[in-house]
């Protein structure tokens, strides 16, 4: 077998610092894709029919299409339209569409089994609609829908290794990078999987314990 | 022309002719009823009657769709500001308590006085914390409602009610998502609030309550009023055979 463990052991501190890279867009990704699932959710209850409309197209699409499109459309599609936009940004801004388009649905999925109770008793206490949704029910709809949304970023975390087609310098393209100059693309590539993994596993343990931490507050 | 509000002696309830249908199923026919300050109405009948719906329709929880329903002065069904004016002077208490699960009882209770009254937190804390203590969860101020019995649950329920400094309180079926055990305690918070004269109306089968702190009883049937009366008169000398057969089934 021709397995180089000192290649594969000099990979990791390249890639280690280069999932930094991979976490920090995840997390901004996860930020705006959460800001964004949640203006839909909340644009969606609307009943405006145009909106919810508008709103079904852009999930089918996104959801029709590969996220790798979706990625080539930000970075090299937008600059048609005048928007010119770094890698990093691009790729952060089509992974947190995509994304959002996820959590939106997992939202409305959250929405759908919650207790109606709590509304009808911020209703009758005179609270108005903004501060029900605000108060009452996202926040109850997060602590409910927090395995799924966890779920989620670890979703993102594997996308963020797509933008090193578009030259994001994250763990992938540093794997490739190194298996370029010491010709073991095994060992640097196994390497890579390896540090993502741990990101994950990091990431899915730190969400159970939250779970666990807002376990009283579900109802 | 007068302002009804003026007088202590104006009824603060007061419906009159209200009709409501759920699609051509009529759930209230020519519903009229008027509650006096300080007065304790209980409300009975079979399920589906229409009770919980009529208690709806006074914060506008349910809309009604003839009559009409003027609640401390104001009328509802113009805007949605009269029912949030309503609301403000109405609590409610419901069957199965709809505390809001993410919040410990504190939170639960001043949520209300801090948004639609702009009261400070500190205040509204305040206040929370004196109202708990007075449903006996002064300890359990900072539990969640999940880490409670229903009956203190209940009780937490009507402290956050309070909170709001109503002034007349609903309750619907407050006793019935309970275990036997907790009805107890929940009824003895409610004969607190009578005592203090709170303008009240329940919708209850727990009879004996009634006949101890109901000013009026009032028995609904099919959507309709069909009989009202002082406790005395209404359990021991109900007038219609529709009353003589539901209490007969309740009381056994
Ligand atoms: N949203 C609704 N849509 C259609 N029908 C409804 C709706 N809400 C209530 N109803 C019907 O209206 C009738 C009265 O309901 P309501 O809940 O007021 O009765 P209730 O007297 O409170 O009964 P219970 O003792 O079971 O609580 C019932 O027949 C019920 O099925
Ligand atoms: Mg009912």
């Amino acid at each position: 077998m021709d397995f180089d463990l000192a290649a594969f052991g000099d990979a990791f501190p390249r890639l280690l610092p280069a999932a930094l890279t991979n976490l920090t867009i995840a997390l901004v990704a996860m930020t705006l894709a959460l800001i964004g699932g949640t203006v839909l959710t909340v644009l969606r209850t609307t009943g405006i029919g145009l909106l919810t409309g508008a709103i079904g197209v852009l999930i089918s699409f996104i959801r029709g299409t590969p996220i790798l499109v979706q990625i080539f459309l930000f970075y090299y599609g937008l600059p048609a339209l005048g928007l010119d936009l770094t890698p990093i940004q691009a790729g952060v801004l089509a992974i947190a569409l995509n994304s959002s388009i996820f959590i939106t649905e997992i939202m409305r999925g959250g929405l759908s089994g919650m207790d109606p109770g709590p509304v009808e008793a911020a209703i009758a206490l005179g609270v108005r609609a903004r501060t029900i949704w605000t108060r009452v029910i996202l926040p109850q709809l997060y602590i409910r829908i927090l395995p799924p949304l966890v779920n989620e970023l670890t979703t993102i975390v594997k996308g963020t290794a797509l933008l090193s087609v578009i030259t994001v310098v994250e763990v992938l393209r540093t794997a490739q990078q190194i298996a370029n100059t010491t010709f073991r693309p095994l060992e640097a590539l196994l390497a890579a999987a390896i540090v993502l993994f741990a990101l994950n596993l990091a990431i899915s343990q730190l969400g159970r314990r939250i779970e666990t931490r807002f376990a009283a507050r579900r109802g | 022309m007068p302002n009804p509000d003026a007088s202590p002696a104006a009824p603060i309830i007061s419906v009159a002719g209200v009709n409501k249908w759920y699609g051509a199923f009529q759930v209230l026919t020519d519903v009229s009823l008027s509650v006096a300050r300080g007065e304790k109405v209980v409300i009975c009948g079979p399920s589906g009657s229409g009770k919980s719906t009529l208690i709806r329709c006074l914060n506008q929880l349910e809309q009604h769709q003839e009559g009409s329903i003027v609640v401390d002065g104001i009328e509802l069904g113009q805007s949605e500001n009269a029912a949030q004016a309503v609301r403000r002077e109405v609590g409610m208490v419901f069957q199965h308590f709809n505390l809001f699960p993410h919040l410990d009882l504190v939170q639960n209770c001043i949520l209300a006085p801090m948004s639609v009254r702009g009261m400070s937190r500190r205040a509204a804390e305040a206040l929370a914390v004196g109202l708990l203590e007075r449903v006996r969860l002064g300890e359990h101020a900072h539990k969640y409602p999940s880490q409670l019995s229903g009956g203190q649950q209940q009780r937490a329920a009507i402290a956050r009610a309070l909170c709001m400094e109503p002034r007349v309180m609903l309750f619907d079926e407050p006793t019935s998502a309970l275990d036997p055990e907790m009805v107890g305690e929940v009824l003895d918070t409610m004969r607190g609030l009578a005592a203090e004269g709170m303008t009240m109306m329940i919708v209850t089968h727990e009879m004996g309550f009634a006949r101890q702190v109901a000013d009026r009883v009032v028995f609904m049937d099919r959507g309709q009023i069909v009989e009202q009366a002082p406790p005395a008169a209404f359990f021991g000398a109900p007038v219609h055979e529709r009353t003589r057969r539901f209490l007969s089934q309740i009381l056994h």
